[in-house]
């Protein structure tokens, strides 16, 4: 099995590399590699269930919850004594890498349906979402925990990086096979924004002198947001919230599959390339200033004045003034990306794996995870994986499908923190439960469930044969 | 097996985490910029040195100066004249007057002969005086009395009492409304007239007033021998705008004052050498009060508290006595200044001794006599108006040129310890980043005192530099000229252990003490130029544990 062996060696290697210092934030690997599930489609448009008519159950057929933290596990801080938790903030902050990124994500199918005509298959979808990702540089927290007086004459730079973005998504998705190897799909998304906040510039310098220990500052700092502050909720009604801001935005999913041979298929796709240009309550604020403090100018007491801590407190008050603007302002979808390949072992039998990434707040996270996948009956599906998530390995994923009429699902990337949340970076779960009509039970379906190189596994062959 | 094993692996797990959470020992490293300043020596001697004022010439060099007032006295307050009253009676009609007088018809009128009386002012002994100018809020009263059971006519005129040359002259009348006696209060307003009070040049502080009495016969009464009026006149409180003649020999002083020369407020007597080259005093006259006075100094001196007086003895013939010049008659309104100077070449060095001990207080007293020379000789003679002044003032320059050696300053700050904070800080790193451009090597001390008892309110724990040294040690001079050529920089830094923090954990009071001699350990005069400064850089750097 000397293929099983390169896709092994393959993924270890591709590992190994992501853990020098790329983490994730909102993947959903377990899920890629389940085809059975209409929802997979989700991670790559030009995934076709084995549905002929998919009809999500509204709000029900998929939840998603995401919660990530590439810098520590809460283990790593929270450590139990005999009789108390014992705060190991060193041991923590010796965890953490130069960019850490906190993320936390939540998805509901609010409507959700797909249909097979012909070749084709048409999804649309109506899913309320709500991503959160925050970055904070490991410095930050030493230089807060060990003083500044343990950083004399460096310039301390604090990057923060901070996006919130809820918003709506209404998408139409088509999946087509161009040829019996090659199998593209595509959707296309509207989106309605609802609430933002985004760090556009999040750089505050800081910088002890080793001298006299004066300090120098700077900052560049510009936070938009939209329906958050005081005014946006003011004289609001349902329906203008729901249906009547003016935030909108369009977003495309682009994805391939490609059966490289009889046991091997490759995959990739594309989410979320797109933007939401926010119009509806809008506030930018803006900090951009430098300050310089190295004590108090005593010439202002012994002269018998009492205006030195005044100035000091006009000079900071005019650094860090920040500036109030209503300018509308354009945010980027936080861009994903999958790479999959998949072999497999036997007809009930598959491997699979996959390289994640996502572009969010300028910069790159990354997960990866080796999956196998059983059909232990025309009915049930499990999945299992090993990921590399948040820069940690200790992620098993499962997930398990009852695939009949009515579909129930529940997956995650990381069962062990559904459990023992305190000892993963990833808490990460996916269910749902949906409609599937005009499934084919059948050998070749049931084949095809786990062989994503058939990505129409009820279609006849399109050579007739 | 193994479902249920991972189950109650994982129930394990979370068990732990349902325990408290304990307090975790925080120790940042805290460095924190206390000073940065660039003190001048404006800013270092202003401070409590409000009365002080420091004058910089056109090279920038310093001269700081005291002032003070020897002498402001205004004439109103020397010469006071006393609320003083004068009575008079007319002499009764004679038999043939009333008989005249009986004889006319209802409606006729008749003039008894005018009788005069003079005033004799009372000025309190304090001037004769020739001329009198009352202002205007001075009130001459006047109540008359009549006797006769007829209508009556006054007239009373000051004839040496004159406004454009016109006297004083005004008249009452009585009308007789069937009772006696017949009264009458009222006023005379003697503002702008000039009181002339030396009757033709023969006297002083006197002048006459005529009365003239016409009666008018409005009723049948007869009038007899015995009937008269009376007069009785009041000044209440009279005041002078102006006034001539002598003023006597009034000693105008002794006045005694003190003025703080707070430079030297912190310096600590008796334990350093302190010279100025050319120090001096200057003591500058406006008078505006037409009087000779001779001033003298009784006293002139330095004085610190506990110790004997350094005695200034005033060489200047000028001055011994100070023949102070006054404005001429022709100069009435004027002021004539003067001034006079004393150094060390006029003090025989006194002056030099006597700030070169640091005086907390220049102390005087001054004699000064009107008329030395008694009563001026006609046409001379004295004048004031109630507003002449004469003044003397008094400045003390101190040029800051000259050495000092072993100048100490101490003063009390009150401070005292957060007991949080104290126990919180492990251990204290002071850097101090100074720049030196004054040619004096300073160095501070900081003791840190707490209080054992009332009489022991300053018990010394510990100090912040320890051992001691000078911190700032002088910049560089050209000794020819006494001027710094270029700044010196010093970084030091002083370390508190937790042992020496805890002894200082009960300071009530911080003790400032600074020592200072001039470049060359003093044995150089030098130069102070307001282009000097300090340039102070103080941080801490605190090593904190705490749990939180």
């Amino acid at each position: 099995m000397p293929g099983i062996k390169n896709i092994l060696k393959t993924s270890v290697l591709a590992l190994l590399l992501f853990a020098s210092g790329i983490a994730n934030a909102q993947q959903s690997l377990t899920l890629y590699n389940m085809p059975v599930l209409a929802q997979s489609a989700y991670t790559n448009p030009a995934q076709i269930p084995q549905c002929r008519l998919y009809i999500g159950i509204p709000m029900l057929s998929s939840v998603y919850f995401n919660f990530g933290n590439s810098g520590f596990r809460p283990s790593d801080l929270l450590q139990p004594g005999t009789d108390s938790i014992n705060m190991n903030v060193n041991n923590m902050i010796g965890k953490l890498h130069k960019n850490n990124y906190l993320s936390q994500s939540l998805q509901i199918d609010i409507l959700s349906m797909g249909i097979k005509i012909a070749e084709n298959y048409f999804s649309f979808n109506i899913t309320e979402k709500e991503n959160i990702g925050f970055s904070y540089q490991k410095n930050f927290i030493t230089w807060a925990w060990q003083g500044n007086g343990a950083f004399l004459g460096q310039d301390e730079n604090f990057n923060f990086g901070l996006f919130a973005m809820h918003y709506r998504e209404y998408g139409i998705g088509w999946a087509h096979p161009l040829t019996d190897k090659l199998t593209v799909g595509a959707k296309l998304k509207y989106l309605y924004g609802m609430e933002d906040v985004w760090a556009q510039h999040g750089n505050i310098v800081f910088n002890t002198a080793t001298n006299d220990y004066g300090y120098t500052t700077s900052d560049n700092v510009r936070v938009n947001t939209s329906g958050i502050d005081s005014n946006s909720f003011n004289n609001i009604s349902v329906g203008n919230y729901l249906f009547g801001k003016h935030n909108g935005g369009m977003a495309i999913d682009l994805g391939a599959q490609y059966k490289l041979n009889d046991k091997i298929t490759l995959s990739a796709s594309v989410l979320d390339l797109g933007y939401i240009k926010w119009l509806t309550s809008i506030s930018n604020y803006t900090s951009n200033g430098q300050f310089n403090f190295d004590g108090i100018d005593i010439s202002q007491f012994v002269s018998g004045g009492d205006s030195a801590l005044t100035k000091l407190g006009d000079s900071v008050k005019n650094t860090f003034d920040i500036k109030t603007t209503h300018s509308s302002y354009t945010t980027m979808l936080p861009a994903q990306v999958y790479l999959g390949a998949n072999y497999s072992l036997s007809e009930n039998q598959s491997l699979g794996g996959v390289v994640y990434s996502q572009i969010a707040n300028r910069s790159l996270h990354m997960a990866a995870a080796l999956s196998y996948t059983r059909k232990f009956n025309n009915w049930l599906s499990v999945t299992g994986n090993y990921a590399f998530i948040n820069r940690d390995f200790l992620n098993l994923g499962l997930g398990l499908a009852v695939t009949g009429p009515v579909q129930w699902y529940i997956l995650t990337d990381n069962v062990i923190g559904l459990f023992v949340p305190q000892s993963v970076r990833t808490v990460n779960i996916r269910t749902g439960i949906s409609l599937c009509f005009g499934r084919k039970a059948d050998k070749k379906a049931t084949k095809a469930s786990f062989d994503a190189s058939d990505p129409t596994p009820s279609a006849p062959p399109k050579d007739g044969k | 097996m193994l479902l249920p094993a991972i189950a109650f692996s994982f129930s394990a797990c979370i068990k732990q985490y349902e325990k408290p959470l304990a307090t975790t020992l925080y120790s940042p490293l805290v460095a924190v910029p206390l000073i940065n300043s660039n003190l001048t020596v404006k800013d270092l001697l202003v401070k409590d040195n409000k009365n002080g004022t420091i004058t910089v010439d056109s090279n920038n060099f310093l001269t700081l100066i005291y002032k003070g007032t020897l002498l402001s006295l205004r004439a109103d307050s020397v010469i006071k004249f006393p609320t003083q009253s004068y009575s008079y009676a007319s002499p009764s009609p004679t038999v043939a007057e009333v008989t005249a007088f009986n004889a006319l018809t209802i409606g006729s009128s008749y003039t008894l002969p005018t009788f005069s009386d003079t005033v004799l002012f009372n000025t309190n002994g304090t001037a004769d005086l020739d001329t009198v100018i009352f202002k205007t809020i001075t009130n001459l009263s006047l109540t008359i009395t009549s006797q006769f059971p007829q209508n009556a006519t006054i007239k009373v005129t000051i004839p040496s009492a004159k406004k454009n040359g016109i006297p004083l002259t005004q008249t009452f009348k009585l009308n007789y409304t069937g009772t006696l006696p017949i009264t009458l209060n009222t006023n005379i307003d003697v503002s702008g007239y000039t009181f002339n009070m030396t009757e033709g040049g023969t006297t002083h502080n006197k002048f006459n007033i005529d009365f003239s009495i016409t009666l008018t016969k409005a009723f049948i009464n007869p009038i007899s021998t015995t009937d008269n009026a009376s007069f009785t006149f009041a000044f209440t409180n009279p005041l002078f705008e102006k006034i001539f003649g002598y003023i006597q020999q009034p000693l105008l002083s002794p006045h005694f004052d003190t003025v703080p020369i707070t430079i030297f407020n912190n310096v600590v007597p008796g334990g350093g050498k302190f010279t100025i080259v050319n120090p001096s005093v200057t003591f500058k006259l406006i008078n505006s009060y037409g009087v000779p006075i001779d001033a003298q100094f009784n006293t002139l001196e330095g004085y610190n508290p506990g110790y004997p007086p350094y005695v200034i003895t005033i060489t200047d013939p000028k001055l011994n006595p100070w023949h102070l010049p006054y404005p001429t008659v022709s100069q009435v309104g004027q002021s004539v200044l003067d001034s006079a100077t004393i150094s060390n070449a006029t003090t025989a060095n006194t002056l030099g001794m006597a700030i070169n001990h640091t005086p907390k207080n220049f102390v005087y007293s001054v004699n000064a006599q009107a008329n030395p020379a008694g009563r001026p000789i006609a046409p001379a003679t004295n004048f004031a108006l109630d507003s002449s002044r004469f003044t003397v003032n008094f400045r003390l320059n101190l040029p800051f040129w000259g050495t000092a050696s072993n100048i100490m300053l101490m003063d009390t700050v009150p401070f005292s310890f957060q007991a949080n904070d104290i126990n919180a800080i492990q251990s204290l790193q002071f850097k101090i980043n100074a720049t030196n451009g004054f040619p004096i090597d300073m160095g501070f001390q900081l003791y840190f005192t707490d209080s054992i008892s009332p009489t022991q309110k300053y018990n010394i724990v510990d100090s912040l530099i320890s051992p001691y040294q000078e911190i700032l040690p002088s910049a560089m001079v050209d000794t020819t000229i006494g001027k710094v050529t270029s700044a010196v920089n010093t970084i030091s830094q002083y370390f508190l252990d937790k042992t020496r923090i805890n002894k200082i954990a009960n300071t009530k009071h911080i003790l400032l003490k600074g020592t200072f001699v001039t470049y060359n350990s003093g044995k150089t005069n030098v130069k102070i130029f307001s282009t000097y400064f300090i340039g102070l850089k103080i941080g801490v750097m605190a090593q904190l544990q705490t749990h939180i």
